[in-house]
C-alpha cells in the first residue's frame, strides 16, 4: 500500500514535460542519401545509416521527419537505399535479406518480402543495386564467376534467372563497385566496366596510365543520373563517370581529405564538384565545368565544429537557365557529421551525428564564478600569518567592489548590446545544476553539451591518426578512458580532464589533456610504449593541485603522467595497488608497489584464474558517499554494511558442458590483498550482462537462457552486528544475502544506479530496457533481504515479502512515452541538491533528466502557493498592529469612563 | 464585672441567681457570665493544646507535601498504562507533563525544602526527592516501552563515522 502510494510521486505532471528533461534524436552515421521531392513537391533527404536508421530529413532544418530504426548489429544493416514510385526501399540484412520500403511523406511500412541466402553466400560480398522497379543482387564466389539475379523491389517477384557472366580472376569483389547498373572493377592496370541491365554481359576493359598502390578503394555514388565512381588509390581520389556506352570521363584527382564528384548538365557537359577541407572548420566547395575548365562556383563555408575528411553523399542539382545551376551538396564526414552545402554559398545545416555513438562521458561541474572563487582562495590560504591574512582580506575586498562595478557597468553595456557572451555564463549555480555533460564518441570526438539547454557548448576532433583501444565485453564499441585530473575546486588553475587513445600505427599510448569548460587542449603526449591500465592517483600535486595518473605499460613497469606527479605517488606508494584482468586468459594479476626513490617496481601481490572469459571488471564510483553505516533490524540493533571500498566484482562467462548453456561466474575479489570474500555462479546466463556495483551491493543482469525472461540478481554484503573496525576499512569475509529476480520484460541495453551529493538519498537503479524506456527500479524491490513469509518483524523492518516479478508501473518510466533507442549506457551524478540526481542515456538517442529516489525532500513543491503565504503573512501582521492600535483605545475609553 | 457578680452571691449558693436586684452601673455592665462557665479556665486549655499541636502539625503538613510525589505515582502509572504503546500526542504529552513536572519539582527541590520543618525533615526532603525520582522513573520507563530513548545500536547509527580509507586501488581489463 505505502509502496503503491510512494510511486505515484514520481510521475511526472503533464506541464513538466521538457521542464527537467530534453532528447536529442539522432540518426548516426550516414552510409548512403538521396535527395527527394515529397508528394508536395518539397524536397527531402533520405539517408540510411550505419546504425541501421532510414530516416527522412527535412531540407530546411535538418531535422527528423520520420526514422525507422531497424534491427540492431548486422541482421539490419542497410545494404541499399532506392525511391521508386513514392515509397523508399532499403535492403537490409546479412544473412536473411529484408526488403523493406515505406511511404515517403508518413513513414508508414507498404511493403515488406525477404528472402534467406544460400549459406555459403553469407558473410560473402554482395552487391546490391536497384533500378527503377528492380533489385539487382550481384554475387561473387571466391574464384567464381559471378552471378546477377533480378527481383522486383516491390514484392520480391524474380524477374531472371540466375545469370552467370566471366569475370577475369584479376579482378577481385573488394574492388568493384556498381552504380546506375554499371559495374565496375579495379585492378592494377586499369579498370573493368559492364552494364548488366541490357543483360549482354560483356566486359569493356579501360587501360589506365596511373599506379594503384596499396590501397584500393572505390566507391558508387548512389543517386545519379549517371554512373558516378570515386576511386582512390592510396595517395589520391578521382571520379569517373560511365555512360550507358561504357564511355567514360575522369575528373581531377585530389586529395584524400576531400571529395570529388561528377554531374553531367542536360547539354551533356560534365561538371566536377569537389569538397575540400581547408582547415578543421572550413569547407570549400567547387564546380568545374568539363570542357572549357570554367568555375562555376567557389565557395567557402565555415563551419560551427570541426569535422574530419570528407564525402559527397549526395548532389541535387537544378539548372534555372543556361550554365546556371544550382546545387545542393549533402556531405558526410569521416566524424560523423551531416553537412548540406548550397552552391549558392548557403550552409544549410550541420548535423553532428557522431553523437550517436558516445562510448563514455562525465558530467562536470562547472567552475566558480569569480567572486566565489576569490572567497575560496580566501580560506584555502595556506599562510598562517595574520598581516598577510589581513592584506588579503582586504585586496579580496578590494576585488570584490572592482567586480561590483565592472558588474554595473556591464549590465549598462548589456542592456545596449544583446548578445550574450557564452563564457560568461558557464558559472555554476546556487544549487549546482547547472553542468556540463563531457562525452566522447567512436569517431573521438569530444563534444560538451549544456545540461539545461542541450546546446553543444563545444566540440573537438581528435587527430585522426589516434584510435580508440578495443571493447572489453558485447555492450561496448570501444574503450575510451578519461580521468578528471583537476575538478572546479583549485580556482585559478582550470580544471583538466584526460582522456588515453592510442596511435593507429604503433599503437603506442597517447595522452590527451584539456579544460572541459573551455574546449582548450593543451597537451598531447605521445608515449613510446603500449598502455596496459591507467589508474587515478588518489592524492594531488601540492603545487597545482593535479591528480596524476598511473600508467601501466605493456612490460609492467610504471609511467606518471605529469612526471612531476611522481613524488606524490612515491608518498602513497605503501597503500597502493593496482590490478590488471586479461579477459581472454581469464586471469586477474594484482600488484603492489616496491618504494624506490628514483624507480618504483611492481610486485606481483596476487593472481586470481578462472575459466572462460572475464566479461566485466567492476569496482565502486569513487566520488560515490556513503552516509548511512548499517541498516537497521527490527529489533533494533543494526546489521553493519561491508563497505570495502577496494573491492571490485569480477564476472566470467564460460560454457556449461552439461547443459550445453553459457554461465556467468561472479567472484567478490578484494583488489588488495585478492581474497575471493564471496562467490556466485550463474547456470543458463547469457548476454546482455548489466553489472552494478555500488555501496554495499551488487546487482547483475543477464538473460535465462532456459527460461527465456531477464533475470536480476542482487547481493548484499554485510560486516554483522558488531563493526571489527570503526574507523578503517579492512578486508573481512562479510554476510552475504541474495535473491534473483525476473524483469518481465525483453533485453535490458543498460543499467547504472543513481547517485546524490552526500549519499543520503536511497539509492534507485536505473534500467534502459531495449523497448526505449528506463525504468527506476527502487532498492525496496530489488533488496535481498525480503522473506519468503511476511512477519510482524520483517514488516517493521520496511522490508516487503519476496514476489520474483519485479513490478514495472508505467509511473517509474523516467522517461514516459520518449522512446529512447539502443541506449548503450547511463550516466549519473550528484547536484548541489541532495535530493536530486542527473541522468544521461546515451545510444541513438541521448536523453537527458533529473530524478529525485527520495522525493524532492529538500525543495519546496513546484505548486508551492508563494501568493497565498504572502498575502496570510501580510494580513496577519496587519490585523497585529490594528488590533492592537484598537486595543489602546479601548483601554484609554475605560479609563475616562 | 461578671467576677464581682460571682463574689456577691458566694456566700448565698453557688447555684443561685439574682434577677431582681440591678443597679444603674451594674445594668450598664457587661452581661456576665453564663453559669459553668469560666472563660479564664477554657481559654487556658485551648492554649496548651495549641502549642502541643502545633509541631505535630507541622510534621504532618511536612509529611504531605514530602509524601505528595509519591501518592502520585500509582496515579500516573494508572494513566501511562492506559495510555497504550502507541505513539500518539496524548500518550506523549501525558509523559511529558509528569516528566516536566518532576524535573521542575526536582529543580526547585530548594524552595520545597524550605517549606519542610521540624524533627523529620530529613527524612522528609529524602522522601520528596525520591518520589520525584520515581516520577521520573515512571516517565522514562513508559518513553522506554514506546521506544523513545536511544537505548540501542540503531539509535546511535546516524553519528557513526564513515571509514577511512587506507588502501587504494585502481585498475581493470587490460588495454592490450
Amino acid at each position: 500500500m505505502f509502496v503503491c502510494n510512494c510511486k505515484n510521486v514520481f510521475s511526472l505532471y503533464e506541464d513538466q514535460i521538457g521542464k527537467f528533461d530534453w532528447k536529442k534524436n539522432l540518426i548516426g552515421t550516414v552510409k548512403y542519401s538521396l535527395f527527394a521531392k515529397d508528394v508536395n513537391q518539397q524536397t527531402v533527404i533520405f539517408a540510411a545509416t550505419e546504425e541501421n536508421v532510414v530516416a527522412c530529413l527535412c531540407y530546411k532544418s535538418g531535422n527528423i521527419l520520420w526514422r525507422k530504426i531497424l534491427e540492431k548489429g548486422n541482421l539490419g544493416r542497410i545494404n541499399a537505399l532506392h525511391l521508386y514510385n513514392k515509397i523508399i526501399f532499403a535492403v537490409s540484412g546479412t544473412d536473411v535479406i529484408l526488403i523493406r520500403g515505406w511511404d515517403i511523406k508518413y513513414g508508414y511500412l507498404i511493403s515488406q518480402w525477404s528472402f534467406q541466402l544460400h549459406p555459403n553466400e553469407v558473410f560473402q560480398k554482395i552487391l546490391w543495386f536497384c533500378s527503377a522497379d528492380k533489385l539487382y543482387k550481384l554475387f561473387f564466389l571466391p574464384e567464381q564467376s559471378p552471378e546477377l539475379e533480378t527481383f522486383k523491389i516491390s514484392n520480391g517477384e524474380k524477374l531472371s534467372q540466375k545469370n552467370i557472366f566471366s569475370l577475369e580472376p584479376v579482378y577481385t569483389i573488394d574492388r568493384c563497385a556498381v552504380n546506375n547498373g554499371i559495374l565496375l572493377c579495379l585492378n592494377e592496370v586499369g579498370f573493368a566496366t559492364m552494364n548488366f541491365t541490357n543483360e549482354n554481359f560483356i566486359f569493356h576493359h579501360v587501360n589506365f596510365n596511373y599506379t594503384i598502390d596499396k590501397q584500393y578503394f572505390v566507391n558508387a555514388h548512389t543517386n545519379t543520373k549517371i554512373a558516378v565512381f570515386t576511386i582512390y588509390d592510396g595517395i589520391e581520389k578521382f571520379s569517373v563517370c560511365i555512360d550507358k556506352n561504357l564511355e567514360f570521363y575522369k575528373s581531377n584527382a585530389i586529395s584524400e581529405i576531400g571529395d570529388v564528384n561528377i554531374i553531367t548538365l542536360s547539354s551533356g557537359i560534365h561538371v566536377t564538384i569537389t569538397v575540400m577541407p581547408i582547415s578543421q572548420n572550413i569547407l570549400e566547395l567547387k564546380g568545374l565545368e568539363q570542357h572549357n575548365e570554367r568555375t562555376l562556383f567557389l565557395r567557402r563555408f565555415v563551419l560551427k565544429f570541426p569535422v574530419g575528411q570528407v564525402t559527397i553523399s549526395a548532389i541535387d542539382c537544378v539548372e534555372k537557365v543556361a550554365d546556371q545551376i544550382i546545387c545542393s551538396i549533402l556531405v558526410t564526414t569521416t566524424d560523423g557529421s551531416v553537412i548540406l552545402l548550397k552552391s549558392t554559398g548557403e550552409l544549410k545545416w550541420m548535423r553532428e551525428e557522431a553523437l550517436a555513438n558516445v562510448v563514455t562521458g562525465e558530467i562536470i561541474e562547472l567552475p566558480m564564478s569569480d567572486t566565489e572563487a576569490e572567497m575560496q582562495t580566501e580560506f584555502d590560504a595556506k599562510e598562517s600569518d595574520v598581516m598577510k591574512m589581513f592584506i588579503r582580506r582586504i585586496s579580496s575586498h578590494i576585488f570584490q567592489l572592482q567586480k561590483l562595478f565592472l558588474g554595473i557597468l556591464g549590465m549598462l553595456e548589456k542592456s545596449f548590446s544583446t548578445d550574450l557572451d557564452n563564457g560568461s555564463k558557464l558559472v555554476r549555480d546556487y544549487f549546482n545544476l547547472h553542468k556540463i555533460i563531457l562525452v566522447i564518441t567512436k569517431q573521438l570526438k569530444v563534444y560538451a553539451i549544456d545540461n539545461v539547454s542541450k546546446d553543444i557548448l563545444w566540440s573537438y576532433l581528435i587527430k585522426y591518426d589516434f584510435e580508440p583501444f578495443p571493447a572489453s565485453s558485447t555492450n561496448e564499441i570501444v574503450r575510451i578512458p578519461l580521468f578528471i585530473q583537476r575538478t572546479y575546486r583549485h580556482y585559478p588553475h582550470p580544471m583538466q580532464c584526460t582522456i588515453l587513445v592510442k596511435d593507429k600505427r604503433t599503437k603506442n599510448g597517447v595522452i590527451i589533456s584539456f579544460d572541459p569548460v573551455t574546449g582548450k587542449f593543451e597537451s598531447e603526449l605521445k608515449l613510446d610504449f603500449k598502455i596496459k591500465q591507467a589508474m587515478l592517483l588518489p592524492k594531488q600535486t601540492i603545487n597545482d593541485y593535479l591528480q596524476g595518473i598511473m600508467i601501466l605499460k605493456e612490460d609492467n613497469s610504471i609511467y606518471v603522467y605529469p612526471e612531476y606527479a611522481k613524488t606524490v605517488m612515491l608518498d602513497i606508494t605503501p597503500n597502493l595497488y593496482v590490478h590488471v584482468a586479461e579477459a581472454d586468459i581469464c586471469q586477474v594479476n594484482g600488484y603492489m608497489f616496491n618504494y624506490k626513490v628514483n624507480n618504483t617496481v611492481l610486485i606481483p601481490a596476487w593472481n586470481m584464474k578462472c575459466t572462460g572469459k572475464i566479461i566485466k571488471v567492476c569496482g565502486k564510483n569513487p566520488i560515490e558517499k556513503v552516509h548511512s553505516q548499517g541498516r537497521v533490524l527490527s529489533d533494533r540493533s543494526v546489521l553493519y554494511k561491508y563497505l570495502n571500498p577496494n573491492l571490485i566484482v569480477v564476472v566470467s562467462q564460460s560454457f556449461n558442458p552439461e547443459d550445453q548453456k553459457s554461465m556467468l561466474t561472479l567472484y567478490f575479489v578484494d583488489s588488495v590483498t585478492g581474497v575471493i570474500v564471496n562467490g556466485d555462479v550463474r547456470y543458463k546466463a547469457s548476454d546482455p550482462v548489466h553489472l552494478i556495483h555500488s555501496e554495499n551491493w551488487v546487482v547483475l543482469i543477464y538473460y535465462n537462457d532456459k527460461a527465456r525472461r531477464t533475470e536480476v540478481v542482487t547481493y548484499e554484503l554485510y560486516e554483522g552486528k558488531t563493526q571489527k573496525n570503526s574507523t578503517e576499512t579492512k578486508s573481512l569475509r562479510p554476510i552475504v544475502d541474495s535473491r534473483v529476480y525476473v524483469l518481465p520484460t525483453s533485453y535490458v541495453e543498460a543499467a547504472r544506479e543513481t547517485i546524490t551529493e552526500k549519499g543520503i538519498t536511497s539509492k534507485h537503479v536505473l534500467v534502459a530496457l531495449s523497448v526505449g524506456n528506463i525504468v527506476e527500479l527502487p532498492w525496496v524491490i530489488l533488496d535481498p533481504r525480503r522473506p519468503f513469509s511476511s512477519t510482524n518483524e520483517i514488516k517493521e523492518e520496511g522490508v516487503l515479502p519476496y514476489i520474483p516479478e519485479i513490478p514495472i508501473p508505467t509511473e517509474t518510466i523516467i522517461n514516459y512515452n520518449q522512446t529512447l533507442n539502443r541506449v548503450r549506457g547511463i550516466l549519473t551524478s550528484p547536484t548541489g541538491l541532495e535530493s536530486t540526481s542527473f541522468v544521461f542515456v546515451y545510444g541513438l538517442d541521448l536523453f537527458y533528466t533529473r530524478t529525485a529516489p527520495s522525493k524532492t525532500f529538500d525543495l519546496l513543491k513546484e505548486d508551492f502557493d508563494y501568493v497565498l503565504i504572502i498575502v496570510v503573512l501580510v494580513l496577519l501582521i496587519m490585523l497585529t498592529f490594528i488590533s492592537k492600535h484598537l486595543a489602546y483605545r479601548r483601554a484609554l475609553r475605560q479609563a475616562w469612563r | 464585672m461578671a467576677n464581682s457578680t460571682v463574689k456577691l452571691d458566694e456566700n448565698i449558693t453557688k447555684w443561685t441567681l439574682d434577677f431582681s436586684s440591678k443597679t444603674k452601673a451594674e445594668k450598664s455592665a457587661e452581661l456576665s457570665s453564663p453559669p459553668g462557665y469560666f472563660p479564664s479556665i477554657g481559654n487556658n486549655q485551648i492554649e496548651t493544646i495549641r502549642e502541643a499541636d502545633s509541631a505535630r502539625l507541622i510534621i504532618k503538613k511536612s509529611w504531605d507535601l514530602a509524601l505528595g510525589p509519591i501518592k502520585q505515582v500509582p496515579m500516573n502509572m494508572f494513566l501511562v498504562y492506559m495510555a497504550g504503546n502507541s505513539i500518539s500526542i496524548f500518550p506523549i504529552m501525558m509523559i511529558g507533563m509528569i516528566i516536566i513536572r518532576s524535573v521542575k519539582a526536582l529543580f526547585t527541590i530548594q524552595q520545597a525544602f524550605k517549606m519542610i520543618e521540624g524533627k523529620h525533615a530529613a527524612s522528609q526532603k529524602i522522601v520528596y526527592f525520591i518520589g520525584n525520582i520515581v516520577n521520573v522513573g515512571v516517565a522514562l520507563y513508559k518513553c522506554q516501552s514506546l521506544g523513545l530513548l536511544p537505548t540501542h545500536a540503531s539509535d546511535w547509527l546516524a553519528f557513526a563515522e564513515p571509514q577511512i580509507r587506507v588502501e587504494y586501488s585502481g585498475g581493470g581489463l587490460s588495454y592490450l
